[in-house]
């Protein structure tokens, strides 16, 4: 049976020398060096970035408003603006959508306005039954948990930075990890030793776990190091195109809204329309995007961009079309969230990560044990 | 716990500097947004908007379906940006006093838009 991270124990006879003068392999020494160091800080990053990936599920529990029966193939989006725009004739609706909740039916839609004394605002419809089912302001809790896995919710770039480069620590935890477990393939099976001591269980079920989240551990470490490239390289991005710039835009009528669908469908026939929103800046085009033939892509790759003055489109992005580069833009994040699947695919994210937080965990304790049996060996 | 902390080294101190700060920061990074100062409507070109005023002193107007006191005739100002339905419009374009809003300094500062 093969052992991983053989720490020398000597030979039958020979002085066995204190745990901290052993002589270990380089790679075991970079992976409790890195795992332990930064156990704090990794394990609050993957804990708060499992929440985030179930947070609209958490927010669907406490929250009865944001419950609805949805389907972006027949919601009626002009009614849902008809609806916003009775209830606050004099707000401006910046957006009606789903805000990365499309690949589930049981959620309400979000319109998110501005009202008339620059206060934001959102509601809730649930468009099976065309009703407002709540109202809310502030951050809310998804958006607190995205914002503190991602840069803490501390100001400027650098949090973020910090945060996607422990994607790197994450790879070379891998790399490290696996060049440790000699024979490592063969340990998938290998149950921890529950009856042993807490220096031997903690260290099988680590190794346990990490054998089984391999393929998780790669996965969000190498789209964190892409999202830390992505942010200090030029962005791969086409520019969106610019409508005809402007200064006075009230709020369409559901009519137009309703024509800007029909126009959006006419070129995605099937589409699963995610979002419609109006421009944030002067020249902004409304964008009507959604979900269409494509897989692994965010909510927003598909688009539709219309001129609010004119009525005019002014161009698309299809996912089909885009070069590979592009493509992985826009594939990084469901990758990351585990978003792509509805229910199922984030209860996998989500125990994963978990997993990868038991990792940061049993790996302190096995470390802790580490030195107590060091303090022990030279007493 | 102890045990693992003082295993940390010196990287305890940051590690729980930033675990700590989003807590102490929520109150501070996500306020809500609040009220602008109302300061009346203004029409100018056919139509109705509602005035505001923001803090580096210039005015933002958001189009209106009805005003809620007379509004003031205004020839149309200088747009100098847009921002999510409202015009955003030089602090020299319409006089505070008109509209009732409180001079101050802050009037006078650049605006970027």
């Amino acid at each position: 049976m093969n052992r991983p991270a053989a720490i020398p124990r000597g030979r039958p006879g020979e002085r066995v020398a204190p745990a901290g003068a052993v002589r270990r392999p380089l790679a075991f020494l970079l992976h409790s060096l890195f795992g332990l160091k930064l156990s704090l800080l990794l394990g609050f990053v993957c804990l708060t970035g499992t929440i985030a990936t179930v947070s609209h599920e958490i927010e669907w529990v406490i929250q009865p408003e944001v419950r609805g029966v949805s389907d972006g193939r027949t919601d009626d989006y002009a009614a849902m603006w008809g609806l916003v725009r009775d209830r606050y004739p004099d707000a401006y609706i910046q957006s009606i959508g789903t805000y990365d909740r499309a690949d589930t039916g049981y959620f309400a839609r979000q319109a998110d306005i501005v009202l008339a004394d620059g206060t934001a605002r959102r509601l809730y419809i649930d468009p099976s039954r065309m009703v407002v089912t709540g109202e809310g302001s502030g951050p809310s809790f998804h958006f607190v948990m995205r914002a503190l896995h991602y840069y803490l919710l501390l100001p400027t770039d650098w949090p973020f930075y910090l945060v996607t480069s422990l994607g790197f620590v994450l790879i070379l935890s891998l790399v490290t990890g696996l060049l440790t477990y000699k024979k490592f393939w063969r340990g998938f099976f290998r149950l921890p030793r529950w009856n042993r001591s807490t220096r031997t269980w903690s260290g099988d079920l680590h190794r346990l776990i990490g054998l089984w989240s391999l393929w998780f551990v790669a996965v969000i470490g190498l789209t964190s190091i892409w999202y830390f490239v992505e942010r200090a390289a030029p962005s791969l991005e086409t520019a969106e195109p610019e409508a005809r710039s402007r200064h006075v835009l009230p709020t369409p009528a559901p009519a137009r809204v309703s024509a800007w669908i029909t126009a959006a469908r006419s070129r995605f026939p099937g589409i699963s329309i995610t979002l419609v929103q109006m421009p944030y800046g002067e020249s902004d085009p409304v964008v009507v995007q959604g979900q269409w033939r494509a897989w692994l892509v965010r909510e927003r790759t598909n688009a539709l961009f219309i001129d609010p003055a004119t009525d005019q489109v002014v161009g698309a992005r299809v996912a089909g079309e885009l070069a590979a580069a592009e493509r992985w833009v826009h594939t990084a994040d469901p990758l990351h969230f585990g978003n792509f699947g509805g229910l199922v695919t984030k209860l996998i994210w989500m125990l994963f990560g978990l997993l990868l937080t038991a990792l940061c965990a049993t790996g302190v304790i096995i470390f802790t044990k580490r030195v107590a049996h060091a303090a022990q060996a030279l007493r | 716990m102890m045990r693992w902390l003082g295993a940390l080294g010196w990287f305890k101190w940051p590690s729980l500097i930033l675990v700590a700060s989003p807590i102490a920061a929520y109150p501070f990074w996500l306020r809500d947004t609040t009220p602008a100062e109302a300061c009346g409507f203004v029409a100018f070109e056919g139509g109705l908007f509602r005035a505001h005023r923001r803090a580096d002193g210039a005015f933002v107007l958001r189009p209106a379906m009805r005003a809620e006191e007379p509004p003031i005739a205004l020839a149309a100002p200088e747009p100098i940006g847009f921002d999510s339905g409202g015009m955003i419009v030089k602090p020299g374009s319409i006089s505070p006093d008109k509209l009732g809003c409180p001079s101050s300094e802050s009037n006078e500062q650049p605006v970027t838009g």
